[in-house]
C-alpha cells in the first residue's frame, strides 16, 4: 500500500529508504535471519532492540536455531595421574588454526557443590546440553549448557548412560540402568518429575566412559557384558531407538575377532552425524561407516598404517610395539583430514590423501600426560534447562 | 549412418513452445516467465495449477521493478543445472544491492514462496550482522527501537554467556 502513496510523493519514498528494513519482514523471516547466527553473535542481537529480544527468547527460535547448528566434537582429556578434585574441563578443536580454545562456560561440573569430593566423567551430550557423572562417592549427575550457563545436579541410583531428547512428547530423557543378578536392567525417565519406565532387561551394559554416539534418533554404544566380559561379536553393538524405546544387540563390522582379543580395541564415534567404527589391529586403524542402518551395512573408509605413516614423526621414537597404538582415538573428521588422539603423546591430524600427519600443540602440557580423551558431539545451543521438565 | 534427405522443411517435429506465464505488478507493469521457471514459486506453482486457463497472474504486493529482478532470478535458477559453480557468483552478484532493495527481495521471495531467494537473501543479511557490535548494527539496519536503559541493564545481566 505504501508504494501507491510512494508514488504520489516522492519524498515519501526517500524517507522510506531511511527506514528499519526488518520492520517490513513478518517475525518467521526475521527469526530465519537471526536462526543463522552464532550463539555469541545472538548476544549482540539481543541488545539491538525489544523485538530481536524477544524473538531470540522463544523456545521456538531456540530449536529453529538448533537446527540450523553445526555440531563439533567436545573433548574431555583424562589424565594419567587423575586426582580427586582436579579441575577439569572440556575443549573443543578448532581445525582453522593450532590454538584449541577451552570452552570458557564449561567449568568444572558442580563446583559450586561437592567438587572436592568427585571425579566428574563426560557422559554424552544432546542439543548443546553436557551430562556428566561423578563416581566418589555416590552417583551424582550434572547436566549443564555452557552457553547459558546453567546447570543442575542431582543425585540418583544406577548409571546413566544416555541422555536423548524424545520427540513424542517432546522432552528430554535418561537412559540408565542397573545391575542385577539376572542381567543388566534398564530404563527411561526424565528428572522433574522423575518417573522411570522399564524398558527391558539384558545381560550387557555400555562400556565404560565411552559416549554413547547418537545418529537419527538411535544412540550406540559397543557394550561388554557382566564384569566387563567380552560379548560374542554378534551382540557387540547396542542400539536404542529413542522413538519406541527399544534396544537391539547389532555386530560389528569387519571380521570376527580371535576370541582372546575380543574386540576391546574398537569402538564407536560419531562424527558430523554419522556413525563411524575404527579398530587397531596390529599396526593398522580400520575405519568404516553406518552407511545404512536399516540394512546395518557398513562401508569401510580407509586403513591407515599407522606404522608407515607416523613413523616419520618424532612422537614414535618412543614406539616400541604394536600394542603402542592400541589406545590411539579417532576424534573428528573434516576435509579429507583426520583427527586422531594418541595417549601420551597428543593429537595429530592425518591428511587422508597425502597420508601425512601434523602435530596439534594444545598448550595443555602442564596438566601433565593425558591418558584418554572422552568425545561427545556438541552444539552451542540456548537450549534451557527448564526444558528438561 | 547419413539419413535421408528430408523431402520436406517438416520432416523433424517442431520444438515445444515453452508455456509462458505473464505476472502483473503492483504498480501494472507485466512481465513474461517461462513455466518452469514460474515453478520456483510455491505460491505460482498452486496458482498455475489452480488457474490453468488464464496465464495472466497478478502479483499485487510487489512492484515492477522488484518482480523484474525477482524474474530474472528464477529464470536463472530454473536453467542453472544443480551444481552450477557459477550459479554462485552469480547469487553473489544478485545481492549486491543496498539494503532497502536487499529486504524487497527477501519480501518477495516470502509471498511468493521461493526457498532458493528467501535462503540467498537472509544468509545475506545474517552476513551481514556477523562480527558486529549492537550499535553497528543498528547503525546499519537503521534499527530505532532501541531498549530502555533498564532494559539494557538487564540484557546485559543476563549475557555472560560463554562463548565472547
Amino acid at each position: 500500500m505504501h508504494m501507491e502513496i510512494s508514488r504520489c510523493f516522492p519524498w515519501l519514498s526517500r524517507h522510506r529508504r531511511k527506514q528499519d528494513g526488518f520492520k517490513t519482514l513478518p517475525d518467521d523471516v526475521v527469526m530465519d535471519v537471526l536462526s543463522r547466527l552464532e550463539v555469541d553473535q545472538l548476544g549482540h542481537a539481543k541488545r539491538v532492540c525489544r523485538s530481536w529480544r524477544a524473538l531470540i527468547g522463544t523456545a521456538h527460535f531456540t530449536r529453529v536455531h538448533l537446527q540450523r547448528a553445526s555440531s563439533v566434537p567436545v573433548i574431555s582429556p583424562m589424565f594419567f595421574d587423575r586426582k580427586v578434585g582436579d579441575r577439569g574441563f572440556l575443549f573443543f578443536p578448532n581445525w582453522s588454526s593450532q590454538v584449541k580454545k577451552p570452552i570458557r562456560g564449561a567449568k568444572s561440573p558442580g563446583f559450586r557443590y561437592i567438587t572436592t569430593m568427585c571425579i566428574w566423567d563426560l557422559l554424552g551430550c544432546c542439543d548443546g546440553l553436557l551430562i556428566f557423572s561423578a563416581i566418589l562417592p555416590f552417583s551424582i549427575y550434572e547436566i549443564q549448557n555452557p552457553v547459558t550457563q546453567e546447570e543442575i545436579v542431582w543425585e540418583q541410583d544406577g548409571s546413566i548412560c544416555g541422555f536423548f531428547l524424545q520427540s513424542l512428547p517432546n522432552k528430554y530423557r535418561l537412559l540408565s540402568y542397573r545391575e542385577t543378578p539376572n542381567g543388566f536392567l534398564y530404563h527411561t525417565g526424565g528428572l522433574w518429575p522423575a518417573a522411570w519406565k522399564n524398558v527391558g532387561m539384558f545381560p550387557y551394559r555400555p562400556r565404560e566412559q565411552e559416549t554413547p554416539s547418537g545418529v537419527e534418533g538411535r544412540l550406540h554404544w559397543m557394550v561388554v557384558g557382566k564384569e566387563g566380559m567380552s560379548t560374542p561379536c554378534s551382540h557387540s553393538i547396542m542400539v536404542f531407538s529413542t522413538r519406541e524405546s527399544k534396544f537391539c544387540f547389532m555386530p560389528h563390522p569387519g571380521d570376527s575377532c580371535p576370541s582372546s582379543d575380543g574386540h576391546s580395541n574398537m569402538h564407536l564415534v560419531e562424527m558430523k552425524g554419522r556413525v563411524y567404527v575404527y579398530a587397531i589391529r596390529d599396526k593398522l586403524m580400520l575405519i568404516w561407516v553406518l552407511e545404512d542402518y536399516a540394512s546395518w551395512h557398513w562401508v569401510k573408509k580407509c586403513d591407515i598404517d599407522l606404522e608407515r605413516d607416523f613413523n616419520q614423526h618424532p612422537a614414535s621414537e618412543s614406539v616400541t610395539s604394536y600394542s603402542d597404538y592400541k589406545g590411539m582415538q579417532l576424534i573428528d573428521s573434516q576435509d579429507g583430514e583426520l583427527l586422531l588422539f594418541w595417549p601420551h603423546r597428543g593429537f595429530f591430524r592425518y591428511n587422508l590423501r597425502s597420508r601425512t600427519i601434523t602435530q596439534v600443540m594444545l598448550g595443555l602440557s602442564r596438566y601433565g600426560m593425558m591418558s584418554r580423551v572422552v568425545v561427545a558431539e556438541f552444539k552451542s545451543s540456548l537450549v534451557s534447562l527448564k526444558d528438561l521438565q | 549412418m547419413s539419413s535421408p534427405p528430408s523431402a520436406s522443411a517438416s520432416s523433424s517435429p517442431p520444438p515445444c513452445p515453452k508455456k509462458m506465464i505473464t505476472l502483473r505488478s503492483s504498480d501494472g507493469a507485466t512481465f513474461e516467465i517461462e513455466e518452469t521457471a514460474a515453478l520456483q514459486s510455491k505460491t505460482l506453482e498452486n496458482m498455475i495449477h489452480e488457474n490453468c486457463a488464464s496465464t495472466l497472474i497478478p502479483v499485487p504486493n510487489i512492484t515492477g521493478e522488484v518482480l523484474a529482478r525477482v524474474v530474472e532470478f528464477c529464470s536463472k535458477h530454473a536453467e542453472a543445472g544443480v551444481d552450477d559453480e557459477s550459479l554462485g557468483a552469480w547469487d553473489e552478484e544478485f545481492v549486491a544491492v543496498d539494503h532497502t532493495t536487499l529486504f524487497d527481495y527477501i519480501r518477495a521471495a516470502n509471498f511468493l514462496e521461493i526457498p532458493t531467494l528467501l535462503d540467498l537473501g537472509c544468509q545475506t543479511v545474517a552476513d551481514m550482522i556477523k562480527g558486529k557490535t549492537p550499535d553497528e548494527i543498528k547503525k546499519t539496519f537503521k534499527i530505532t527501537t532501541a531498549c530502555t536503559p533498564e532494559e539494557e541493564e538487564e540484557v546485559r545481566g543476563e549475557n555472560q554467556w560463554a562463548f565472547e
